[in-house]
């Protein structure tokens, strides 16, 4: 298996280069980072432009710069630059450093996008599952209800109009339990634990919602198409006849099987759910990967824009083949050598 | 069975359509209001409006920042954004500012009096600090402290090697700056033959001994840099004035309290400033309503102006700042170097119909801006382009003055008097203003009615767009400050950085370096408004209108105001209080 996911790993390189060298290009060429400095009034001298220019590597080539960015080879003196020596370049706000940026965005975005994950697939799983059992059922109806309303309303919407009811829940309450902006209130140092705990969670409600809806709606559609497909296989069916308990059936052999479908879903969806935080973010004021990303393009920042590239390539590529060794968890078919 | 799954699913399709249009009307369907509500006051009274007696020493206020800022220094190029300076303003010390009727205002916390002129020639001033002025530490704010702010400023080599400041201008003049009586007179002294007529706008002050305490040698142009470069990165734990740093949270908040060692007179009146980042401008409104934010000063649209108006207890103000919005025509175009068919083509557009159609439908008190430099309500603004014609949206005027200069096919198929079709003209904005849009749309229907073809097409580089003068007709803005002088040397004279159009007239440009070498502000102010009048002649730039600026606020918060000018609302932040019960 560590062949196997080493394997996956290497394989992965390739896809990350050329998605690199595209993104690289299509940023390079998408404007001027110095354009507001350009455009001062009265003019920054011309020293000065140059100067940026060299510290940003625009006074080269862009396949020049790309292969600095790739290797560090050429780089300006007492630059960290190089991807494969583990630096991601200067960014064209000379105090922000790219690394550490990326660390702490990527912390604020995966706890919402974990935590949101988990409860769409919990949720997906137990809508689906009734479902399928109950097919045609009132309960079924209103999961399907309920599913379709989901996959229909936008995520900005559904974002907003949960925020709009957690005001209405504070003013009608005179309590300040939702909040609309951060993931934290800004002054929590004197914050009892209690408090602490409901302040992360005040915060953390509503774009948890938000970002869920995208998941779990398409989520439980799959996993109630997969549960019904193996409540009727034939293997479900003897279980049946031999005797077993409903319990067993279901949960032995029905679902565990049925879950093989929602596993690849789930990992094929990651990369999207983290650019569905994007919204989320926005709307939440989360100060995540998503806005990380809106504000690296907005200033034609392309050090900063490949490192996002680079995160997100690689958590996708974490979730697959974690899905794939889940898949020999849950069939006992499957083995890797 | 399969009909009813159908059916669900349209069920579930329209009752998201119920949410998304109830979403929708959430906002009002009314328009907004047409004026500020608590702030009626301000138009006769910008300085003072909204002020009264307050609590001390309690009480806290969140106002919102829509911008991140990423440098600590607002004296670099890096650090000078408007957010930064709003959320320094209570921390970084300046001998002084705008108030909101764009009045120059001497800091007397500060200084002991209004620094003076004490020579023409060379240029030479003084400032006296108040012996009580001290930084958060206890050490005296002096002269070291003016040097220190010149030197990374003025863009010498000698002064410092790798900064890159916000402005050089002014400082790149100065000969000298010299400290005596302790440091607390600092002396400027301009090179021989220089003048600076906005020098009463210069210094923001940084602790040199602060700087030199983590290791720069300032007096050095290696150690300037590393200086400025520590300032840059480094969240300020001191302070020179009423508030100081107490936490920062990147990306979230800074949280300021009261400075034990302010020397003024008065305030801080509450107890904590908070400033929280709200980047994006539409989540401002249910902040508000959620009383996470008790203030912010955004950029002003219908939706938001109506919505604020919804919170209840919330009082706000339109004002209008120092942003100007305009034409600039591209004067070497084949056909547009012709002054007679830029005439026309200014007559024939209807600046009054922009605006009703753009900022007009939120704020009811724009106009036409008839001025290159000044600002409707202050001293030195005339009217200069209204009486010409130009934005009259005078279709029949236009076509006259076509007429007269031998052009044929008028009001259908344009041409010159060689017989050439005039056109089509690239009408350019940036990517993503929809005002803009919407006002390039209505220019195409003005040329059109003079039988000119154009196409509008969009920029996401407007700065490489102007330099390389890719454009017949552009709109863009001009950010202006209540001193003129440079802006004007900057944009209209021939030889002017910002001439995009690229108008040349020998006789403005005289006059605009004369009034760039007056000290004297009425004689520079006249000067300038005849320099104007000749280039209003040359129909180059047209006016539409000052952009609108914006404050919200909650109404038991008193001395906070909207302040148009650079120095924003945050001015005067000290003051802010509580309602005294």
């Amino acid at each position: 298996m560590f062949a196997y996911t080493m394997r996956r790993l290497l394989a992965a390189i390739p896809i990350l280069f050329a998605a690199s060298v595209i993104v690289f290009s299509l940023v390079a060429i998408s404007g001027d980072p110095l354009e507001p400095l350009r455009l001062r009034t009265p003019p920054v001298p011309q020293q000065t432009i140059l100067n940026q220019e060299h510290r940003l590597y625009l006074d080269r080539s862009i396949p020049e710069r790309y292969w600095t960015w790739l290797t560090g080879f050429g780089a300006n003196p007492g630059d960290d630059i190089g991807i494969i020596r583990g630096n991601f370049g200067p960014s064209v706000r000379a105090s922000v450093d790219i690394g550490t940026e990326l660390g702490d965005r990527a912390w604020v975005t995966l706890r919402l996008v974990f935590v949101a994950m988990f409860l769409a697939v919990i949720l997906a799983i137990f809508a689906g599952v009734i479902s399928a059992v109950k097919q045609y059922s009132k309960i079924d109806y209103s999961f399907t209800f309920f599913g379709f309303l989901a996959l229909s309303i936008p995520t900005f919407w559904f974002a907003i109009l949960l925020k709009s009811g957690g005001i209405y829940y504070n003013q009608a309450t005179g309590t300040s339990t939702f909040f609309t902006i951060g993931n934290k209130s800004p002054d929590t140092a004197s914050f009892t634990t209690w408090q602490n705990i409901t302040d992360v969670a005040g915060h953390m409600v509503l774009p948890t919602l938000s970002l869920m809806l995208i998941s779990y709606a398409s989520w439980s559609r799959y996993q109630r198409g997969s549960m019904l497909e193996v409540l009727n296989s034939d293997y479900v069916r003897l279980a049946r006849a031999k005797g077993l308990r409903n319990r067993q059936v279901m949960v032995r052999h029905a679902l565990r099987t049925a879950l093989i479908p929602l596993t690849t879903v789930t990992a094929l969806d990651i990369g999207g759910i983290i650019g569905g935080a994007v919204i989320t973010e926005t709307v939440y004021e989360w100060r995540g990967l998503g806005k990380m990303l809106v504000e690296s393009v907005n200033g034609r920042d392309v050090f900063s824009v490949l490192a996002w590239l680079l995160f997100a390539g690689f958590v996708v590529v974490v979730f697959n083949i974690i899905a794939d060794l889940l898949y020999a968890v849950l069939d006992p078919r499957i083995r890797y050598e | 069975m399969h009909s009813s799954k159908r059916l669900i699913g349209l069920a579930a399709v329209a009752a998201a359509a119920v949410f998304a249009v109830s979403a929708c009307q959430s906002g009002g369907t009314e328009g907004p209001p047409t004026s500020s509500a608590g702030f009626a006051g301000c138009d006769a009274n910008p300085d003072t409006c909204n002020s009264g007696p307050t609590q001390t020493g309690t009480g806290e206020i969140t106002y919102a920042l829509e911008q991140e800022f990423t440098s600590w220094n607002t004296t670099t190029d890096e650090g000078n954004a408007f957010a930064g300076s709003q959320a320094l303003a209570g921390v970084v010390p300046a001998p002084s500012y705008f108030s909101p009727s764009g009045t120059l205002t001497w800091n007397l916390d500060l200084l002991v009096e209004a620094p003076k002129l004490t020579s023409e020639t060379p240029q030479t001033w003084v400032y006296k600090i108040r012996p009580e002025a001290v930084w958060s530490d206890g050490t005296p704010i002096t002269a070291d402290d003016f040097i220190f702010n010149w030197k990374g400023n003025s863009g010498k080599p000698e002064h410092c090697d790798g900064c890159v400041p916000a402005s050089t201008s002014g400082y790149e003049l100065m000969d000298k700056v010299e400290g005596s009586d302790n440091g607390k007179t600092v002396t400027v002294t301009l090179a021989s033959g220089k003048v600076y007529s906005e020098w009463q706008g210069l210094f923001t002050l940084y602790p040199a001994h602060l700087a030199k305490a983590a290791g720069n040698d300032w007096t050095t142009p290696k150690g300037m840099a590393a200086a400025q470069k520590w300032f840059d990165t480094t969240v300020p734990t001191w302070s020179g004035g009423p508030w100081k740093i107490d936490k920062f949270e990147k990306g979230v908040s800074i949280i300021q309290v009261k400075n034990d060692k302010w020397y003024g007179k008065e305030g801080p009146n509450l107890s904590k400033l908070i400033f929280r980042f709200i980047t994006d401008q539409s989540q401002e409104i249910p902040a508000l309503r959620n009383n996470e934010i008790q203030a912010a000063g955004p950029q002003p649209n219908p939706d938001l102006v109506t919505q604020a108006g919804q919170i209840p207890g919330v009082q706000y103000r339109i004002g209008h700042g120092y942003q100007h919005e305009h034409f600039d025509v591209n004067t070497k175009n084949k056909f547009l170097a012709d002054k007679e068919l830029r005439t026309a083509i200014f007559s024939a557009i209807d600046i009054k119909e922009i605006i009703e159609k753009t900022y007009g439908t939120f704020d009811k008190k724009a106009v036409q801006l008839g001025s290159h430099n000044f600002y409707p309500g202050g001293k030195y603004y005339k009217d200069l382009i209204g009486p010409t014609g130009q934005g009259a949206g005078d279709v029949e005027k236009a076509k006259q003055i076509l007429t007269a200069a031998g052009y044929t096919g008028i009001g259908t198929q344009l041409k010159n008097k060689a017989g050439e079709t005039v056109g089509p003209f690239r009408l350019r904005h940036t990517k993503g203003n929809q005002l803009r849009a919407a006002t390039m749309e209505l220019v195409q229907g003005y040329l059109k009615e003079l039988g000119i073809d154009s196409r509008i097409e969009v920029t996401e580089t407007l700065g490489a767009t102007l330099a390389e003068r890719d454009f017949d007709i552009i709109i863009f803005a001009w950010v202006g400050s209540p001193f003129v002088v440079g802006g004007a040397e900057q944009i209209l004279k021939s030889d002017g950085g910002g001439n995009y159009g690229g108008n040349s007239n020998p006789e403005a440009d005289a006059l605009i370096t004369q009034a760039a070498n007056t000290l004297d502000l009425d004689k520079q102010a006249d000067l300038l408004n005849q320099a104007d009048a000749l280039i209003v002649k040359d129909a180059y730039v047209l006016e539409i209108t000052a952009k609108p600026t914006f404050l919200m606020v909650y109404d038991k918060y008193l001395n906070i105001r909207d302040n148009p000018t650079n120095s924003g609302p945050n001015y005067n932040n000290h003051t802010w209080g509580l309602k005294a019960a």
